[in-house]
């Protein structure tokens, strides 16, 4: 009985990833124009205003501790939201990467490479930050580091470089 | 009476077509060469189903291509799941390193523990080896659950974009693998559903996936290359969300 649960439950988390990824709500990128015209214009000096530890500082300071809270989970959540702009962002970057890298002129090829490895690595970047603002919002007074296997993220982060580089290097080679 | 066999006969036939539309697309796409696997399956189910239709009348046949066929069928769709891998990451060799080695060893986990089971209990009377089939069939429809599973999720969360035909691929994969698990789970473990119903569902469950893949491969759309590239804030996103990695994560 426990396993046919769990099989049912399995099937039915399957379905819904399908239907979520057959149904997704970010635009289509078939062309340039449609990158130009689905971008979402994040401002990086508010986004950076949002997480400065000065300003939480200076609230924590000014504000009782459930003013602080409730105002420290709303400057999170805007977070939040830019942070997903910036997500989808780099999705039809990604896409027009890919899309790029179809051309027959070696140089856009290149280029192209370059800004799929950039996406790629903002990614990374993004999914640490999502979960530490996550941390946050649940314990909106907490400041200690989260440990981290940096060896790891490094070798991914040099991995992507590396074998970008390499293909580089061979298409050269082949040229 | 007649109406469920009508229903049967159209659910039967009609994938066929469906999946003969789909070689030929493919072929004439030249997509077959890129997508090898997918366009053996498509061009292998309807043989089967063909040669089923052939020796309906012979039992000991019928029942070696049904089961013979099925086996085909399921190492085509796990070579599917590989495939698709394949084409979503070629871009990232190192990504594709990592996701080729996870699922190799979550299929042969898979593949061993399914054998440990079977051996274990493992009888040739005619009601019992159709039992053990239809828990290797089980088995194996799990293992294609598990491994979309985590491919999809990977997907989403590195936020990498589906390409139109390896989107279509593993939407039918997928969706078929869930249901028919599923259908599988009610009728043989839990008797929820009687037979002839649960033949039907399994039938319109493998039109829908045999749908999806026709909805991708047979409707064309017209993608404009790429002249240049547009200017972009990526390197400064990456530099402020490293400053924020660094100042909020504690290196071991």
């Amino acid at each position: 009985m426990v396993s046919a649960i769990i099989i049912l439950f399995l099937s039915g988390c399957l379905l819904l990833l399908v239907w979520n990824v057959v149904h997704t709500k970010a635009p289509e990128i078939r062309r340039l124009e449609d990158w130009e015209a689905n971008r979402h214009d994040v401002d990086i000096a508010s986004f950076r205003m949002l997480l400065d530890h000065g300003e939480e500082q200076l609230l924590k300071s000014a504000l009782s501790v459930r003013r602080f809270r409730c105002f420290q989970r709303k400057r999170l959540r805007l977070a939040w939201r830019m942070l997903q702009l910036v997500e989808r962002n780099t999705a039809m970057l990604m896409k027009v990467g890919q899309l790029a890298r179809s051309s027959v002129d070696p140089v856009l090829v290149h280029q192209a490479e370059d800004l799929i490895a950039a996406a790629l690595r903002l990614r990374v970047n993004l999914l640490l930050i999502q979960a530490y603002v996550c941390m946050k919002w649940l314990f909106p007074g907490w400041t200690a580091p989260i440990p981290v296997c940096e060896t790891r993220y490094r070798q991914l982060l040099h991995s992507v470089v590396q074998v970008r580089q390499q293909t580089r290097g061979e298409s050269l080679i082949v040229s | 009476m007649q109406l469920s066999l009508g229903v049967a006969t159209l659910l039967w036939i009609l994938p066929l077509v469906l999946e003969v539309a789909i070689s030929l697309a493919m072929l004439r796409r030249k997509l077959a060469g890129q997508y090898p696997v997918f366009f053996s399956y498509t061009v292998f189910m309807p043989v089967r189903g063909i040669l089923l239709l052939f020796f309906q009348a012979v039992a000991k046949p019928y029942f070696y291509v049904y089961w013979g066929g099925k086996a085909i069928a399921i190492l085509l769709s796990l070579g599917a799941i590989f495939e698709t891998v394949s084409t979503v990451l070629r871009s990232y060799p190192f990504l594709r390193r990592v996701v080729f080695r996870l699922f190799s060893i979550v299929v042969a986990a898979g593949i061993i523990g399914a054998l440990v089971l079977l051996i274990s209990r493992w009888q040739v009377e005619a009601d019992k080896l159709l039992a053990q089939l239809m828990f290797l069939e089980r088995s194996a429809r799990l293992l294609l659950v598990c491994l979309w599973i985590l491919f999809t999720i990977l997907m989403s969360r590195l936020g990498l974009t589906w390409e139109r035909y390896p989107l279509g691929i593993a939407a039918g994969f997928a969706f078929y693998a869930a249901v028919d698990l599923a259908l599988l789970e009610l009728r043989v473990d839990l008797h929820a559903i009687p037979d002839n119903f649960f033949l039907l569902l399994r039938s319109a469950a493998y039109n829908l996936a045999v749908g999806i893949w026709a909805f991708y491969f047979l409707c064309s759309r017209v993608e404009k290359p790429v002249e240049h590239l547009p200017s972009t804030d990526l390197g400064t996103w990456n530099h402020v969300l490293m400053h924020y990695v660094d100042q909020w994560y504690r290196r071991s």
